[in-house]
């Protein structure tokens, strides 16, 4: 693989990372892929492996390391794990839940949460997107109200990942419905909390061995003293989430670009038609050229990003160019290398057409590359 | 203590009110009611007042009480300033 500009104990980061996954991760990715089923073991190793934690302070069973290792790290697993599932489950319980409760928590949430989220015992995500309030995602419909020490929370939420097996979600509901985006905070909810339900697995086109659910709010009580920051601040806490995601989980994306395109150079030298290997022919040459250049912009986007929050800066206008522009990179490269394998590349024997199957869902997730063109021209003034 | 309400108004009137508009806010009125400050425009009203201002907004900070009108923004950056020393 190219240099890049990790330090040398994030690139053995990124190669552990890299070994665990051919290792641990990948036997039966395939049949699980079929079944769409969660691979819990994986779960389990990963934990072990220390990927919930990477960014976790050390007093909370974390690693303590900074931003741009967590970046190594998703790399190599985008580039030798076949369960994109399992790394996308991972990241929203990493940057949907376990991060939040850690920027936004107070000491209590911290110490009652943080170290079991990291080592795995729970599993976690976000609770945001409803059947009305999908891109538009501050017209939700979920009320919380406040009774004394207590707030009652109704509503529902969809296509919500990791529901089917969290422990915990952060569940965003309208608090003062006069103030629009400023009126909805967040929820830390348990499983288990009375008017709490999940609703049945939802079957996905890719990431299908990542669980996804509705959620079912009725008349669920939750203490005053699991709402996750101030009253009004569940915006904050969402964009912050958000662009957290992006700066990191998109990593994964450039690893699995990093994977497709070496394979595309070994086809493209190996495979022979016309007498000749098919690298020979610009309409093949061409595309794997335009694929590289795709990779290497991605790269150095992303590592600005992380090089940004890594120094404890703000990174919103660059969080959803970086986003924007790596998951259509990802559809286009995927796409690229299914026509350049021909029938192999759509078969299901190999993993090209799951590959772009998985890609497609990076335009959709933390924000349709729609609602990123919104940010970015929002930051121009339009 | 400088007020900073008049540089706070001019770029939210000239920037967030909308392209070409020409309206005038008051630092009472509330942003969040007009519409002029959404989720959105939340975002890019935190990265022009570090900018401008030279602080660091923490993400816990960003709070309806800092932002619902100009007088409040304009308070909340001279508490950042002051902290700052």
């Amino acid at each position: 693989m190219d240099a890049t500009t990790f330090t040398t104990e994030q690139e053995n980061f990124k190669q552990m990372a890299i070994e665990f996954a051919r290792r641990d991760l990948n036997q039966g990715a395939k049949e699980r892929e079929k079944r769409g089923e969660f691979f819990h073991e994986g779960w389990r190793k990963c934990a072990e492996f220390g990927i919930p934690g990477i960014t976790m302070p050390e007093e909370y069973g974390g690693l303590g390391l900074d931003t741009m290792t967590a970046v190594a790290t998703m790399e190599g697993l985008g580039y030798a794990c076949h369960d994109s599932g399992l790394i996308f489950s991972l990241n929203s319980h990493i940057w949907t839940c376990e991060s939040p409760i850690n920027r936004f928590g107070t000491p209590q949430q911290r110490e009652r949460y943080l170290p079991r989220l990291v080592s795995g015992e729970l599993k976690g995500g976000h609770a945001m997107t409803e059947p009305e309030a999908g891109s538009d995602a501050f017209s939700m419909r979920c009320r919380a109200e406040k009774r004394g020490d207590r707030y009652l929370l109704n509503g529902s939420k969809t296509f919500i990942t990791n529901a089917p097996i969290a422990d915990l979600l952060l569940v965003f509901a309208v608090t003062d419905p006069s103030k629009g985006f400023a009126g909805v905070s967040a929820f830390i909810v348990e499983k288990g909390t009375p008017g709490f339900s999940v609703g049945r697995p939802l079957e996905m086109m890719g990431l299908r061995t990542c669980p996804l659910g509705e959620v079912f709010l009725e008349e669920c009580e939750v203490p005053e003293e699991n709402r996750l920051g101030a009253e009004g601040s569940g915006a904050a806490i969402f964009n912050s989430e958000m662009e957290w995601e992006r700066s990191c989980l998109f990593a994964a994306h450039l690893g699995a670009m990093d994977k497709i395109l070496e394979e595309c150079v070994a086809y493209a030298r190996q495979r022979r038609q016309f007498g000749q290997p098919i690298g020979k022919c610009q309409s093949v040459s061409h595309k794997i050229a335009d694929m590289k250049v795709r990779i290497e912009l991605s790269r150095l986007m992303l590592h600005r990003v992380a090089g940004l929050k890594s120094a404890g800066r703000r990174a919103p206008l660059e969080s959803a160019m970086a986003k924007l522009f790596i998951s259509e990179s990802y559809v286009q490269n995927a796409t690229d290398a299914l026509q350049i394998h021909g029938a192999y590349g759509y078969s299901t024997e190999f993993d090209f057409e799951r590959n772009l199957r998985d890609a497609i869902a990076g335009k959709i997730y933390s924000g349709t590359s729609e609602i990123q063109r919104n940010i970015i021209a929002s930051f121009l003034g339009l | 203590m400088t007020d900073y309400t008049d540089t706070i108004r001019s770029f939210i009137e000239n920037e967030m009110a909308g392209p070409g508009s020409k309206v005038t806010i008051s630092p009472s009125d509330s942003l969040i009611d007009k519409g002029i400050v959404d989720s959105l425009g939340v975002q890019r009203l935190i990265a022009y007042l570090e900018k401008e201002f030279g602080v660091q907004i923490a993400d816990t900070e960003i709070v309806p009480e800092h932002f619902e009108t100009i007088s409040a923004v304009a308070e909340f950056i001279n508490f950042k300033l002051t902290a700052k020393g």
